[in-house]
């Protein structure tokens, strides 16, 4: 039987969610907060988006989402365009081989496997950034920002896990090998 | 069941390969931008700034809600100190009074001295009071974004001041939005002087808070609290425009302690320096004009 246009448009609306709600994440971590600590909060978003969507729905975040993600990042910064997208994709490769063992286990496991992948992502962006800038950039700076990423991935969890069961709680997640 | 092939192969193992192809050639593409970026291409930079510009809109928006609560807040919290307030403007206005005729007699002293000397007065600032919508800071980058509406006198280069000194430049312009390098990013460079000794030097970001004062004359006498000041070498900012202090010096570096908090700016000034109107005539018949 064929499916209406409207359950179509519906399927299709809701493989946009992990990506949109992902860039609107990103969109109010970039609103200035003025108050006393804010300016040492410094968490990589998208980095948390990609990990959470590429390891609980990987049917509905591919590469290529974490390719946008990471572009957004770089353009809505003064990155170097490309640094972003690069760490981004490298966090989804790796959040691949974790997937199999993380999404079924207590969400401490999946914290811990984000904080190897975060780790992953983060010094492999330093080193690319460092060959930009021809100077390996300061690293307490880098340090701070996956510590504040690691100790915010919580927070970022639980909103999208709310989004999760709110928007997409009736599909089932398909999890392909490879 | 027969299995699908295309050709000699599995169809499940085309797919594969394929998606593995569009990994490959993703981060090729990402590489590309990174070289086209590190070239500075000018389409890749506008296509970025277009971006940056379409998706400020909306984190203007969402700040809304929260501004809306803060200049309620801020009104109640007037109301409750306005008796004080006043009391205490009316005695300020009362100095302020004092010091404007002081000022008045120093200016035609001034004026009379710069006659006198030939001398050419530096150029007339004229400034964009501009809100900051959108802060980025980590370890690889220092920005804003400032909303300048639909004001045509930003450009690039312009200098960008904090409430109390200067905090970086206009990186570009898109639309009603500016982009600023904060003196912080690792891009920023700045040709300095220390108003002590006149020591000059390269006020240098590394992206951390703490940018550093390279290039500085082996012999240089530069001590802990010195103020750093623009030297106005390489035309980009006017000279004597303050930045911050030398917070400590070692043997491998200066350290620079800024005088304004950039990571912490709710409003900029975008100052223009470049509508060049030495207007030394101008001053002249004005002195002439008072005497």
């Amino acid at each position: 039987m064929r499916d209406s246009f409207v359950e179509v448009l519906s399927f299709q609306l809701k493989r946009l969610v992990p990506v949109s709600f992902s860039v609107l994440l990103i969109l109010v971590s970039c609103i200035p907060y003025h108050f006393v600590f804010s300016k040492y909060i410094i968490a990589d978003v998208s980095l948390m988006c990609v990990y959470f969507w590429a390891s609980y729905r990987r049917d509905l975040f591919g590469i290529g989402s974490a390719f946008f993600l990471g572009l957004i990042t770089d353009c809505l910064s003064l990155s170097p365009i490309g640094l972003n997208v690069m760490a981004d994709m490298t966090a989804f490769l790796l959040t691949n081989i974790f997937r199999g063992y993380v999404n079924t286990r207590a969400f401490t496991v999946s914290w811990s496997g984000f904080a190897l992948v975060a780790l992953g992502a983060y010094a492999f962006k330093w080193l690319v950034a460092s060959f930009y800038y021809s100077t390996f950039l300061p690293l307490p700076g880098i340090c701070l920002g996956y510590v504040t990423t690691l100790l915010l991935y919580p927070l970022i969890a639980r909103i999208n896990i709310f989004v999760q069961n709110w928007l997409l709680s009736g599909e089932e997640a398909v999890y392909e090998q490879g | 069941m027969r299995r699908r092939r295309v050709l000699f192969i599995k169809l499940s193992q085309f797919r594969l390969f394929l998606r593995k192809c569009v990994t490959a050639v993703l981060f090729v593409v990402a590489l590309a931008l990174l070289i086209l970026s590190k070239a500075d291409n000018l389409l890749l930079q506008k296509a970025s700034d277009m971006t940056a510009a379409f998706l400020s809109p909306l984190i203007q928006g969402m700040q809304l809600p929260a501004q809306i609560l803060y200049s309620g807040y801020e009104k109640v919290r007037d109301v409750a100190f306005v008796y004080s307030q006043n009391k205490e403007l009316k005695q300020e206005n009362l100095q302020m009074l004092m010091l404007k005729n002081q000022v008045r007699t120093l200016e035609i002293e001034n004026a009379l001295l710069a006659n006198l000397l030939n001398y050419t007065p530096p150029a007339k600032a004229s400034f964009v009071t501009a809100r900051v919508v959108q802060e980025e800071g980590d370890g690889f980058s220092h920005s804003l974004m400032a909303y300048i509406g639909d004001t045509h006198k930003v450009e690039k280069g312009q200098v960008v001041l904090g409430a109390e000194s200067v905090v970086g430049r206009v990186e570009s312009v898109s639309g009603p939005y500016a982009r600023i390098i904060l003196l912080t990013d690792i891009n920023s460079r700045i040709p300095v002087i220390t108003e002590r000794t006149r020591a000059q030097g390269i006020l240098a970001g590394d992206n951390t808070l703490s940018p550093k004062l390279l290039f500085t004359a082996r012999d240089a006498d530069i001590r802990e609290g010195d103020l750093i000041l623009t030297s106005g070498v390489g035309g980009i900012f006017p000279s004597s425009l303050p930045l911050g202090v030398v917070r400590f010096v070692n043997k491998d570096q200066i350290v620079i302690k800024l005088l304004t908090d950039v990571e912490s700016l709710e409003f900029v000034k975008i100052v223009s320096y470049d509508a060049y109107k030495t207007d030394s005539e101008e001053m002249k018949t004005e002195s002439k004009g008072k005497l």
